[in-house]
């Protein structure tokens, strides 16, 4: 976390660097937010896209007290909630649901991910955005409940009750994947 | 392992996304020019021109120059033989003063227009300090401190004796000097300049000396306050070494 406060404070005076080194550190895990959330790899990278230029260009206007990992998933996810409000892509998504599960690192993929991670993206997007998002943002992002609570504005025992309906019914969907992890 | 703990390994595991190479540089260079090259360099130039003044600012620290720094005397030097890096003419600001800019970009440099006859020689002049500092071969002649409201300002000014006998003097952000944002810059730079008008005219409020310790020499420092017209209350002082009063 020391170095994050380093980056910050770099990237608050302007350094390339210290960009480059945060988009280094966190595409990966932002990626993986927004795909967990949309289940579309085209909308969670133009996401991301997203939110990493519009870092890049407040820069000197950035106020940022707290953790930048955090900060960074909660621009994704405010990114992710206009597109599910807006439904830009509605039928994108509906399509990606019912897609049959492809070769998941063929060459001309501008992401790359495993086909589990293709099943278990496809689950999340069956369960309500919120609890998506609170299963999503608790285990993918690591965040505390208190911390979603506040991003989704809403009482700690809601999101806890999100989240635990979430994972029941996440646990239902993916029974017989769940069977072959030891 | 239960039930949850093994489908939150399998999330944590298998949701797991990554660019492709391609990918990954592509929107790496789409971020990076979001942010436009040399960003730091224009912020702080920025604030130098606003100023107007002849300031020393070196970014390595990341610390932009308070106020007050001042060249004087130009003439023929030579060069010291002390490898620091070539300093390049980069040009005239809207306010006529000279900008010079370290190899590394590290440094920013700006002379008041005024004091320059000789842009070349400014250059390796500044070359020159640029090797005298790194061996701290310097005399620092005053402390100055500024403190406008929450916001604290400290420079030392020092001065390089040149190896063809001129003196330069220059005023640079004391390494102590807090870090502050362009925006904090923003919020206080319209302060300072009121508070310079206040003390050009002469109204401060004497508050007396104090010693205090710099660099193993004891400086008096002389302390007085000033009142904006925001209520904004300031605190200057300057110090000298007490050896020399």
């Amino acid at each position: 976390m020391i170095e994050d406060e380093v980056l910050k404070w770099r990237f608050k005076q302007g350094s390339c660097e210290a960009l480059a080194r945060i988009y280094e550190k966190y595409v990966n895990v932002l990626l993986s937010v927004a795909m967990g959330l949309l289940n579309d790899a085209h909308e969670a990278e133009d996401v991301v896209q997203d939110v990493f230029v519009s870092f890049a260009k407040g820069a000197s206007g950035l106020a940022l007290k707290g953790s930048l990992r955090a900060y960074l998933a909660q621009s994704v996810v405010n990114r992710v909630r206009d597109r599910v409000r807006q439904q830009r892509s509605e039928q994108r998504r509906i399509n990606a649901l019912t897609a049959t599960a492809g070769d998941p690192d063929r060459g001309d993929r501008s992401l790359l991910y495993s086909e589990r991670c293709q099943l278990l993206s496809a689950a999340l997007a069956q369960l309500p955005y919120e609890q998506r998002e609170a299963v999503v943002l608790k285990i993918k992002q690591a965040m505390k409940l208190k911390e979603i609570a506040k991003l989704q504005g809403v009482s700690i025992s809601t999101v806890h009750g999100r989240y635990r309906y979430g994972m029941d019914k996440l646990r239902a969907l993916l029974n017989g994947d769940m069977n072959h992890e030891r | 392992m239960n039930d949850n703990e093994k489908l939150d390994k399998i999330i944590r595991k298998g949701l797991d996304v990554r660019p492709s190479d391609g990918t990954y540089t592509r929107l790496r260079d789409v971020v990076l020019s979001a942010h436009g090259p040399a960003k730091t360099t224009e912020s702080a130039l920025t604030l130098i021109i606003r100023r107007g003044r002849t300031v020393f600012v070196r970014t390595r620290a990341r610390k932009v120059a308070a106020v007050l720094g001042i060249l004087v005397s130009v003439g023929a030097i030579s060069a010291v033989g002390v490898n620091i890096g070539r300093y390049y003419y980069h040009g005239k600001n809207d306010a006529g003063d000279h900008l010079f800019v370290s190899e590394d970009r590290e440094d920013f440099v700006t002379m008041d227009g005024d004091g320059v006859t000789d842009v070349e020689q400014a250059r390796t002049d500044l070359e020159e300090i640029a090797g005298l500092r790194q061996q701290n071969k310097r005399e620092l002649l005053r402390v100055k401190e500024t403190m406008i409201g929450i916001y604290r300002l400290k420079t030392h000014e020092y001065r390089y004796r040149l190896s063809d006998g001129r003196t330069k003097d220059m005023g640079e952000p004391a390494d102590e000097m807090t870090v502050y944002s362009q925006d904090q810059w923003k919020e206080f730079s319209p302060q300072l300049e009121e508070f310079r008008r206040l003390q050009k005219a002469g109204t401060g409020e004497d508050l007396g000396t104090y010693e205090e310790p710099v660099a193993g020499r004891v400086f008096s420092f002389k302390r007085e306050r000033y009142h904006l017209g925001d209520g904004t209350e300031i605190i200057w002082s300057v110090g000298t070494p007490k050896e020399d009063q």
